[in-house]
């Protein structure tokens, strides 16, 4: 029975999904589909209830499950960041599809099964698991990109979507297949203890070969640099609640598995001296991303564009806090992920889920067009809408006192906690391209307060379920940046969990002293 | 059978798994992707059932099914994708779908 209840959040949101199949084939064929945004956003509020009494605090695997997932806190925290992207999707979908030629209830049904797909893929121990986790969470959001039939640029962006994503699949997979060659296990902790107790500097091929195929999968799904080609397509041509969860709660899942495979199956140190090593391809990958993220931002001159890139530049500052590791007290010398990037990833989820929320609420009937000039005299024609909007726009550009601000301050100022030397300059590059983004989120700005309306000027859709989402979200920004301590502490909690503890019989196999230092 | 060694089979999987990869960049009919895509997965494939018989454990074998599977529902989703793209362009070609540039 525990298992069971510990199981819930897994189990709770797969049955949203059933439950919302089941009302929709009993409802009317002609019947408005809204309410099922309603229950599907209820049962994503039992399933966060759910993840929080019964994972917060417990660093517990149900037994019969035994190493197939981990119920812990590091798993409640980033189940929250999904379930909030998802409900949210839910809610600014009521009247966004039937405004689309959309309104099908199988939407609702499969964000409830991507949510469940997300949960499994956050929490799953055993890499078969996972990989099963992110083909339920990507299959799903796949038809979603592409749920906008009348569109030929909403079926494009589910075709792109799934041909890149299909990619990364094969390339997780890969990588699996070779941890498996180099350790005869699909168990993180297991090749992470394999890893401990064998000398990897002997043999480090098939780790070397694995960890670069796990990145560039994983970097696939949080739009990292080199992987980032499909996020501005695919972001602006789905419909703009999927993207909501795209940029929200895809994001953030990718990020925490990373931290999490990453930081367990390679928690020997001498992993420092593959001749790829990790912190080295995530700074590289960083910075590149945070550059490349934010010159292609300020060409654009689409506001969903302008999002996507500036949701590919913040991954790139989180990227950064994925090199900076800290170190933690201990014979194995394993280290954890950064405190700062847990509350990062947080303030990021808040304002991009509000901003995305908000530009779904812009353009009514089947409207795509989302130039800047589309918007240009939002701030007089639909005053509220574009103060949200400004809110989320100047929280994820990272003014103060909004919670984009505190996230970058606290970010910067744990990876420069590490290292206080050595990490100065890429802090200062950090910095420096929060510059450069600024410049971009204030053009939304601008148009929206400074332009006069172009000559086909926005018309909003009025819904209720949608402005209320969205205050939440812009109140959000500004509640977190005010009084930050107690996300804060969540966050430094949280990635105290995110390396999975691995009980060594052993001492940890450490290189033979003529190898160290080569580097 | 027997005394064929493990990097003959690896060789045969990132082969497979190049030539799948490089098949999904470069061509641009949408139904060769999906065939490409699906190489790529049997290359992973050879390289588990490689690895499972170098080890002398079923683990990894019970995993190739698992990624059978899996690739069947990818399919399934690819193709009605396929379809769906069709009826927009009356093509199946990828570099015709470009409303979007990158």
């Amino acid at each position: 029975m525990k298992d069971l209840l510990m199981l819930s959040p897994i189990w709770l949101s797969a049955m949203t999904g059933i439950l919302v199949l089941v009302i929709d084939l009993l409802s009317a064929r002609k019947a408005p589909r809204g309410f099922l945004g309603y229950v599907t956003a209820a049962g994503f509020a039992a399933t966060g209830i759910a993840a929080v009494h019964y994972w917060n605090g417990s660093a517990l695997e149900a037994p019969f499950l035994t190493g197939m997932l981990a119920l812990d806190g590091f798993g409640a925290f980033f189940a929250l960041l999904i379930l909030l992207s998802g409900a949210a999707a839910a809610l600014f979908a009521i009247d966004y599809l039937p405004q689309h030629g959309s309104d099908r209830g199988e939407y609702y049904a499969l964000m409830a099964f991507s949510v469940c797909g997300a949960l499994v893929f956050l929490t799953a121990v055993d890499l078969i698991t996972m990989f099963l986790g992110l083909e339920i969470m990507s299959l799903s959001v796949y038809i979603m990109a592409a749920m906008k039939q009348s569109s030929a640029r909403s079926t494009e962006a589910g075709m792109k979507y799934f041909i890149l994503g299909g990619l990364a699949s094969a390339f997780l997979l890969f990588g699996i297949a070779f941890l498996y060659g180099a350790t005869g296990s699909l168990n993180m902790v297991e090749i992470g203890r394999y890893f401990l107790e064998h000398d990897p500097t002997r043999d480090y091929l098939f780790p070397q070969v694995a960890m670069i195929l796990l990145v560039a999968a994983l970097g696939f799904k949080v739009a990292a640099v080199p992987f980032h080609m499909w996020t501005p397509d695919v972001y602006d041509g789905a419909p703009t609640p999927v993207t909501v969860f795209m940029a929200g709660a895809v994001k953030a899942v990718g990020f925490a598995v990373l931290a999490r495979l990453l930081l367990t199956v390679y928690q020997n140190p001498a992993f420092d001296e593959m001749p790829v090593s990790i912190p080295g391809l995530l700074l590289t990958l960083s910075i590149l991303t945070m550059f490349v993220g934010n010159i292609l931002g300020i060409v654009q001159t689409n506001v969903k564009r302008i999002l996507a890139y500036s949701s590919i530049t913040h991954a790139g500052y989180l990227l950064l806090g994925g090199y900076a590791t800290m170190g933690v007290a201990g014979s194995s010398g394993a280290s954890v992920l950064n405190d700062g990037v847990p509350f990062y990833l947080l303030t990021y989820v808040v304002s991009t889920v509000g901003a995305f929320g908000i530009v779904s609420l812009l353009g009514s009937r089947g409207e795509e067009d989302m130039s800047l000039d589309h918007i240009a005299g939002l701030g007089r024609r639909h005053p509220v809408l574009a103060a949200l909007m400004l809110v989320c726009v100047l929280s994820l550009a990272g003014v103060p006192p909004l919670a984009g601000f505190m996230g970058k301050f606290f970010l910067f100022r744990e990876v420069l906690a590490v290292d206080p030397n050595g990490n100065l300059p890429w802090v200062v590059i950090a910095v420096l391209n929060s510059f450069i983004a600024a410049y971009y989120y204030l053009r939304i700005a601008v148009y929206m307060y400074f332009r006069e309306p172009g000559r086909e000027p926005v018309s909003a859709i009025r819904g209720v379920p949608g402005y209320v989402c969205a205050g939440i979200a812009a109140l959000l920004s500004i509640w977190i940046g005010l009084f930050p301590a107690r996300y804060i502490a969540a966050s430094q909690e949280v990635s105290r969990d995110s390396a999975l503890v691995i009980a060594t019989t052993g001492d940890v196999a450490r290189p033979a002293a003529s190898r160290s230092g080569k580097r | 059978m027997t005394g064929v060694p493990l990097s003959h089979f690896l060789v045969l999987a990132v082969a497979l798994f190049t030539i799948g990869a490089v098949g999904v960049v470069t061509r641009r009919n949408a139904l060769v992707a999906l065939m490409s895509l699906e190489l790529m997965l049997n290359g992973v494939n050879v390289a588990f059932l490689a690895f499972a018989r170098w080890r002398g454990d079923a683990l990894a074998n019970a995993a190739v099914f698992i990624v059978m599977a899996v690739a069947a529902a990818e399919v399934a989703v690819g193709l009605a994708l396929v379809i769906a793209l069709f009826r927009h362009n009356r093509s199946v070609d990828l570099d015709e779908a470009t409303r979007m540039k990158g």
